[in-house]
């Protein structure tokens, strides 16, 4: 390899055919470290001429005779690579003979002359990031098969996207996987039913996750194996909360609603029967006691509200686990409402004077914009993480997410893209450049690019690996069985 | 496909390592020394009083065409001698095809030193005229990349003469014979060849030394003011001093409407009329009213500044030489 020009934070350099670089690749050019994003032909005016001139005649009409010492030589220049490697940063001496990447370049010492930049391997670059895995770990770095990890520890704000089957979900699910197995509760705001059969393998068998997993569903009455029905207890949501749920819109009638939720609310819980008899005993005007039972009534067979043990639920993922919301086929306005009490859950559970102390949390929001608004987002990303709740976002479409959600970023695991938007908007984290990030167009199902705290800030290309015994398919229903 | 290793030096790595200073790469082949075939002599020629022919355009029908072109390039220089490369090309065009055929013979590299220089060329002459070359006919170093692609030449031309029928065979040049570089035999056997294998030759000349004793002006200034394609010829009779080299009848052709004049050398024995010939090329030219195939095999055989650097990486590795960059680049870098 030979440098051909700086510009910019690009090196640009030039490759024969059979130097094996790809995209991704890590080059040491002096000091200076740089990575590929893009591999074309070098090409300039002479050879353009000269193949123009090759195709005069057509390739099968062509017979050259070649003399054999020769041959192997000729048209190497025809296939010459120019790489283009973004400056990531340059190495300076730490202790001993440790080598440190810092950003920028201190120095302009390289030569077109005598600097011979040279591919690092992924070992050499890891050992530069002072990164290290575990033999079995959830992905492989496209170049060189080297295992990759993701450090649990290093999960704060994190943005999992990617269009529709390239992965991500897939990916979400290894994580989620691997936050059970250190020992972190986990709650998934499922709006796809993703995640409901982790704890069931291939054949429908429960799994080593199956006592780790509690899958909150509204479509049942009562529990069965790991699946609890999905109520929200009267208790945790305001006199406003419920009016608005069930529309109750007369003066008269929110009178008596908070009048009903003042006397209820100092009892342990309590449920529409409860509501049902104290508006019976309390409200003396009969047109109004006929229209809040007509209410109660509705709200029965909505089937939302009652008794749900959260704290005791969640007492028995503490130590490793995961709590799967199964909102799917909740309306929107009963998810919305969800979101806010998942917020004052997780408040609750993680006071260190309360009564399950949970010492942190994750939640999984997969595709947010269907059930929370911008408010929530900057809730969840500001002061919910001050109480030791690490938010991660799950989007096939990045753009629905706010700016302050990427103004505050800590990891990006992107899978493929193939639209201008989406990656202009990726770009919005200032993690990367749209260069780099431009590079996600080529990626191939299951491999993803890496940026953040995982990669001490390095951009790495990995493909996340299969995971056996664990029943990852979500539960799209096919045209054709 | 012709064997045409005989043809060159053979390609050996010398026992130490060589300098070598290579030459640049911008520039794409050497150029053809024609001296050595063609000197000035004059040409006596009252055109108002001598024949000249108009031209018709007539179709190739059965007839194939095959037009022979080659280009050398010095790669550059050693301590005693330099490296050239040759390649000749042949674009064919086989009756009712619409697209070209090309074989190209070549790259082949070589290198001559000053020392070897005589021995390769009595070697290389006697391969292909079958005869000796007068004593110490070897020209300069430097003009022995020429000379040798001048033999590869002749040699694909004799064979495609001989393994072709019923074709149209181009030459660039001129059919004059000098016993330096063009023995007489030669040309006479391609002349032969020709009529046996039922093939017309025609040697096509964008330049020539012959000039007109009247004026003073070359004799391509015949057509200067013919705004049709015209003929004027044979010339032979014409020219003054020794024109007993000029083995094939001469003329100056103008081949379509707006094109350049060229000389075409046709065998004196040819198969069909030379106005016939002219017609037929003048069916196959195009821009300039020079014969695609004979254009098509030049360009063809041109080496491109690209693959002169990897011909000049393919000689450092064949020949054992260590580049050093020209002296001349290192005080004048810009």
């Amino acid at each position: 390899m030979k440098i051909l020009f700086k510009e910019s934070d690009e090196l640009l350099l030039t490759a024969s055919p059979d130097e094996k670089i790809r995209v991704g690749d890590v080059i040491l050019s002096e000091s200076v470290l740089s990575q590929v994003i893009e591999i074309k032909f070098l090409t300039t005016n002479s050879i353009e001429s000269y193949i123009l001139r090759k195709s005069l005649i057509p390739e099968e009409n062509n017979t050259e005779v070649v003399q054999q010492e020769i041959s192997d030589i000729m048209g190497t220049l025809l296939d010459q690579k120019l790489i283009t490697t973004k400056i990531r940063g340059h190495l300076e001496n730490g202790e001993g003979d440790k080598k440190i990447l810092k950003t920028g370049m201190n120095d302009f010492n390289l030569s077109r002359e005598k600097t011979i930049p040279k591919k690092i391997s992924i070992s050499e670059l890891f050992e530069i990031l002072e990164l290290k895995f575990p033999e079995s770990s959830i992905a492989k770095t496209i170049t060189e098969d080297m295992e990759f990890d993701f450090d649990p520890r290093k999960l704060e704000l994190t943005l999992i996207t990617g269009k529709k089957k390239s992965g991500k979900s897939y990916f979400a699910k290894r994580l989620l996987l691997k936050l059970i197995e250190n020992g972190v509760f986990t709650l998934v705001l499922d709006v796809n039913q993703e995640y409901q059969n982790l704890g069931v393998d291939e054949n429908n068998q429960p799994n080593q996750y199956f006592k780790h997993f509690t899958v909150l569903d509204p479509t049942i009455n009562n529990p069965k194996g790991n699946r609890q029905p999905l109520r929200i207890p009267l208790k945790e949501i305001s006199a406003e909360d419920f009016m608005n749920l069930l529309e109750i819109q007369t003066p008269p009638q929110q009178q008596a609603i908070f009048r009903c939720w003042r006397d209820l609310r100092g009892n342990e819980h309590f449920d529409l029967t409860d509501v049902e008899g104290w508006i019976a005993t309390h409200v003396d005007n009969e047109m109004v006691q006929i229209a809040l039972q007509s209410r109660i009534r509705y709200a029965n067979s909505l089937r939302v509200f009652g008794p749900l043990d959260i704290d005791s639920i969640v007492s028995n993922l503490k130590d490793g686990g995961a709590l799967i919301l199964s909102i799917g086929f909740l309306e929107n306005r009963f998810r919305k409402k969800l979101v806010r009490l998942v917020e004052n859950w997780l408040r609750r559970l993680t006071d260190q004077n309360g009564k399950v102390k949970l010492h942190a949390a994750c939640l999984f929001l997969e595709e947010a914009q269907m059930y929370a608004d911008t408010d929530n987002i900057v809730d969840l990303i500001t002061r919910m993480r001050h109480l030791g709740i690490t938010p991660v976002f799950i989007t096939n479409d990045p753009t629905t997410l706010p700016d302050e959600l990427f103004a505050n970023i800590d990891n990006i695991i992107s899978f493929l893209f193939k639209n201008e938007k989406d990656l202009n908007h990726l770009g919005r984290a200032g993690l990367l450049d749209n260069s780099t990030l431009s590079l996600l167009k080529t990626l191939e199902r299951q491999q993803c690019l890496v940026i953040g705290e995982f990669t001490n800030d390095f951009p790495l290309f990995v493909k996340i690996l299969k995971q056996d015994g664990v029943q990852m398919k979500g539960e799209t229903r096919k045209l054709i069985r | 496909m012709h064997n045409i290793s005989k043809i060159f030096p053979a390609v050996k790595k010398s026992e130490s390592q060589d300098i070598f200073l290579p030459s640049d790469s911008s520039s794409s082949e050497t150029i053809k020394a024609q001296k050595f075939t063609e000197e000035e002599l004059p040409v006596d020629l009252n055109v108002e009083k001598n024949k000249f022919g108009e031209i018709r355009s007539q179709p190739l029908n059965n007839l194939q065409v095959r037009a022979i072109d080659s280009t050398a390039f010095n790669l550059g220089t050693v301590e005693d001698g330099v490296v050239g490369v040759v390649r000749i090309s042949v674009i064919i065009k086989k009756p009712n095809e619409s697209k070209h055929h090309c074989v190209k013979y070549g790259p082949n590299i070589f290198k001559v030193t000053n020392q070897d220089k005589n021995s390769i060329y009595q070697d290389k002459f006697q391969q292909v005229f079958g005869t000796k070359p007068p004593a110490n006919s070897a020209p300069a170093t430097y003009k022995m990349i020429d000379r040798i692609r001048n033999l590869a030449e002749r040699y694909i031309i004799l064979e495609e003469i001989k393994n072709s029928t019923n074709a149209l065979i181009l030459i660039d040049g001129s059919l004059i014979s000098h016993p330096i570089d063009t023995p007489a035999s030669y040309i006479t056997q391609i002349i032969d060849e020709s009529k046996n294998n039922n093939n017309i030759v025609a040697a096509i000349s964008k330049e020539t030394s012959l000039v007109l004793s009247q004026s003073g002006k070359g004799i391509l200034s015949l057509c200067d003011f013919d705004t049709e394609p015209v003929y004027y010829g044979p010339i032979n009779k014409f020219i003054q001093g020794d024109r007993s080299r000029y083995r094939g009848d001469v003329y100056v052709v103008k081949l379509t409407p707006n094109g350049e004049a060229f000389r075409i050398d046709i065998p004196p024995n040819s198969i069909i009329p030379p106005q016939e010939i002219f017609g037929l090329l003048s069916y196959t030219s195009g821009d300039y009213g020079y014969p695609d195939e004979l254009k098509l095999a030049h360009m063809t055989s041109v080496h491109s500044s690209i693959e002169v650097i990897e011909l000049q990486a393919a000689a450092v590795r064949n020949f054992n030489l260590r580049i050093q960059e020209s002296i001349r680049k290192k005080l004048f870098p810009i």
